[in-house]
């Protein structure tokens, strides 16, 4: 009895393992503007025969595989995706120099041949970030200077996709009271680029160390681990400013700008490309 | 420590399994715009799927439709084969367990259409048109099928 029950679950799990099955559909989570990217779908036919290989990107095919066809091979034009066929096959896809338009929900999807058609799809999303190339800069509002008891500074952000995270360190400790922050929305640039911009009041009558640093790591969505460990996916800019200001508010402008001359920029991780 | 070793491998391959992904869903072709087909119980059902080629020298070359949610094993219900064959000779398959003979691909339909016969209380769900051509990208269209009891007069 117990023999044919074994038999049984035998010879059901061979009949699972004849099937079309989707084991793993990778696709990089970041991809830095510039970069290739490989995406992978990795199945088993069981016993089937292929039929074709589809990939998508938000539901539009841009390459498929069909081994019936002369040549198998084919890519279709969709912008921000070019297709390196060489390096592309039934198991994988490869896209040369992605670009911010290359961002999307990728999707492989697998079908057997006749009689069963049997299908299997799987996805993954992909982020194209840009990475800044300037550091930020501070800079000063003459006019708001002139008359204000306290010193206002600026901070923006070099061009970069997502936009940066920008923090202040007075003498080396973070600015978190809000009364002194002032925030602006991020400006746009060409070809979706954002620079993000931090407004400081500095309390006048006293000499100190500013620092704005513009953070760029795109952790603003699940499955992120990616970012960590990997320096090319994260970068961090900073700027600094010596500051010394009386309580005179007519004294406060000219300290800035011969001050502004002190700002230096330091990049702890330089972006490829 | 052998046991421990079994154990993870055990583990390791239930993660894979639970990993694994499955069939269409849904909710994985939000992108799809979706047309809503309403039936009426007993009567006949139409689910829409355009198969007309966006250029005059492409051709049709196969039509797939899936039904989600249900256990199919990534089968398809409908298939309408047109490789190595004329358009009207294509080779036509209905899954027994699903439409059956209820079911067929009606092309001379502007657009062409999965004509279902005598709809069932059990055919309201969602449903997928896969349109591959000779040459242009793959179609897909989503079609919500709701299966209403009587009209209302």
């Amino acid at each position: 009895m117990r023999m044919y029950v074994l038999l049984a679950v035998i010879s059901l799990l061979i009949k699972e393992s004849l099937l079309l099955r989707m084991v793993q559909v990778s696709v990089p989570t970041y991809r830095v503007r510039g970069q290739v990217a490989q995406l992978e779908c990795d199945y088993e036919l069981g016993a089937d025969k292929l039929y074709s290989v589809k990939w998508y990107r938000d539901n539009e095919e841009f390459y498929r595989y069909m081994p019936k066809y002369d040549p198998p091979k084919h890519a279709y034009k969709l912008e921000g995706i070019k297709v390196d066929l060489q390096k592309s096959d039934d198991q994988r896809v490869t896209l040369h120099q992605v670009t911010l338009k290359s961002s999307g929900l990728y999707r492989c999807e697998v079908s057997a041949e006749a009689p069963s058609f049997a299908s299997a799809a799987g996805e993954g999303r992909m982020e194209v970030i840009y990475l800044p190339r300037e550091g930020p800069r501070i800079t000063g509002n003459e006019q708001e200077n002139r008359r204000g008891d306290s010193l206002f500074l600026n901070c923006t952000s070099g061009r970069s996709y997502p936009a940066a995270v920008l923090s202040w360190d007075i003498d080396g400790e973070k600015v978190t009271d809000p009364s002194l922050l002032v925030e602006y929305p991020p400006i746009q640039h060409s070809h979706g680029l954002l620079s993000a911009a931090l407004g400081l009041r500095v309390p006048a009558g006293r000499s100190m160390e500013v620092r704005c640093t513009a953070r760029v790591a795109p952790a603003w969505r699940e499955g992120s681990e990616a970012v960590v460990g990997n320096s090319q996916l994260a970068d961090s800019k900073e700027a600094m400013l010596l500051v010394r200001s009386s309580s005179q508010a007519s004294t406060l402008s000219v300290m800035l700008l011969t001050l502004s001359l002190a700002q230096f920029l330091t990049s702890l991780m330089q972006s490829e490309t | 420590m052998m046991c421990s070793v079994k154990w993870i491998q055990l583990l390791v391959m239930l993660v894979a399994c639970w990993a694994q992904e499955g069939e269409w869903s849904e909710d994985a072709e939000d992108l799809v715009s979706t047309v809503d087909v309403d039936a009426v119980l007993g009567r006949t059902a139409s689910l829409p799927c355009d198969v007309t080629p966006d250029a005059n020298e492409d051709r049709v070359y196969m039509v797939l439709w899936f039904r989600a949610g249900k256990a199919t094993g990534g089968k398809p219900i409908y298939s309408f084969d047109v490789r190595g064959r004329s358009f009207n000779k294509a080779l036509q398959w209905s899954d027994p367990h699903a439409f059956g003979p209820r079911a067929y691909f009606a092309t001379v339909a502007r657009p062409a259409a999965l004509t279902l016969d005598t709809v069932q209380l059990d055919d309201e769900g969602v449903y997928r048109c896969r349109v591959d051509f000779k040459n242009s990208p793959t179609r897909n269209f989503q079609i919500k099928l709701s299966v209403i009891d009587s009209v209302d007069e």
